[in-house]
């Protein structure tokens, strides 16, 4: 047995994501974040305003979109934009060219 | 003819690059999906005080401050797409993912609280601290046996591995082993705790079963 895995908490609801902890410590309302060897990975992972008896984790499997992920978002919409008028472009020039066809 | 002939040309290697050039655009809106998907995950903590639950995500951005509106809280449990929320009015309630309540109210008792949960199979198990017994429902709330079994010395965390239920008794000091018939199977497994409590384990490993403890200050890992 580790009877001091984690030390110095106030600890009440403890959960895990499949590979970290996340441990609520009664008084304080903070949330700190462990690897199950008990190093802190976040030890003040952040602080809910009032006392908790419990904490659980749900994978959701889409999280808060990252800033990175609308800027790929953006770039893939401006890419799509650009192309547009390129192909309006190739349809009028053959257009031109059925055009001259017909005179010839 | 030279003239069309390089115009020719021109076209073909337009047509050549412009299948590459949609590919980008595509590639930039599939791998922003992958980074949005990639950090998937909430923490949901019981405010008892404020009667509801309260979702945020692992990073500590505040979600949902009520997800689920539920009175006095003590115990959230992840079921596979369903939660499942005790409070300290002998009530058990289902709810889905997305806070929506499913049925609030599918074990009700005026006499108990329910401090922990887990389910093994399309069975429910509840630690009821203030007459140190065990429950089981379905879960759907059917009683199947009422008690599962007596633990005196308060059982309040609860965990399950394999077919085996760990019961952490809070004034006693130890965790017990009992099978999910209600047989014991190691009584004391450990000794000497001061208050232990809630309990996880990971994965199907004996050797990971974590609790807290309340005096000590100390989360702790269970031997096997």
């Amino acid at each position: 047995m580790n009877a001091s895995l984690i030390t110095g908490l106030d600890p009440w609801g403890i959960t895990t994501d499949g590979t970290n902890l996340f441990v609520e410590n009664f008084d304080s309302g903070v949330v700190g974040e462990y690897s199950t060897s008990g190093a802190a990975i976040n030890a003040d992972l952040f602080t809910v305003p009032f006392a908790s008896y419990d904490i659980a984790y749900l994978d959701t499997g889409s999280g808060i979109p990252e800033p990175g992920t609308i800027g790929l978002l953006g770039l893939g919409m401006v890419g799509i934009g650009l192309l547009t008028p390129k192909r309006r472009r190739q349809t009028w020039a053959l257009s031109i060219r059925t055009l001259r066809r017909r005179r010839l | 003819m030279k003239t069309a002939l390089t115009l020719t040309t021109a076209r073909a290697s337009r047509r050549s690059i412009l299948p590459v050039c949609c590919m980008l655009p595509i590639c930039a809106i599939l791998l922003g999906s992958l980074c949005t998907t990639a950090f998937g995950g909430e923490v949901l903590l019981t405010d008892y005080e404020n009667d509801q639950i309260t979702a945020y995500s692992t990073t500590g951005t505040l979600i949902t401050p009520s997800l689920i509106s539920v009175s006095s809280p003590i115990f959230i449990l992840v079921s596979g797409s369903t939660l499942i929320v005790s409070n300290f009015e002998g009530t058990i309630g289902t709810y889905a993912t997305s806070g929506a309540a499913i049925d609030p109210s599918i074990v009700t008792s005026a006499s108990r609280a329910y401090f922990s949960l887990a389910v093994v199979g399309s069975n429910l198990f509840a630690t009821s601290y203030g007459d140190g017994t065990v429950e089981e429902f379905t879960t759907a709330g059917a009683t199947v046996a009422d008690p599962l079994l007596t633990e005196p010395n308060g059982p309040l965390g609860l965990a399950v591995v394999g077919s085996d239920l760990f019961i952490a008794n809070y004034a006693g000091g130890t965790i017990d082993e009992y099978t999910t018939s209600g047989t014991l199977v190691t009584a004391s497994l450990v000794t000497g705790l001061v208050n232990p409590g809630y309990m996880v384990a990971i994965g199907s490993d004996l050797s990971r079963i974590m609790a807290t403890t309340g005096l000590e200050s100390t989360t702790f890992r269970v031997p096997r």
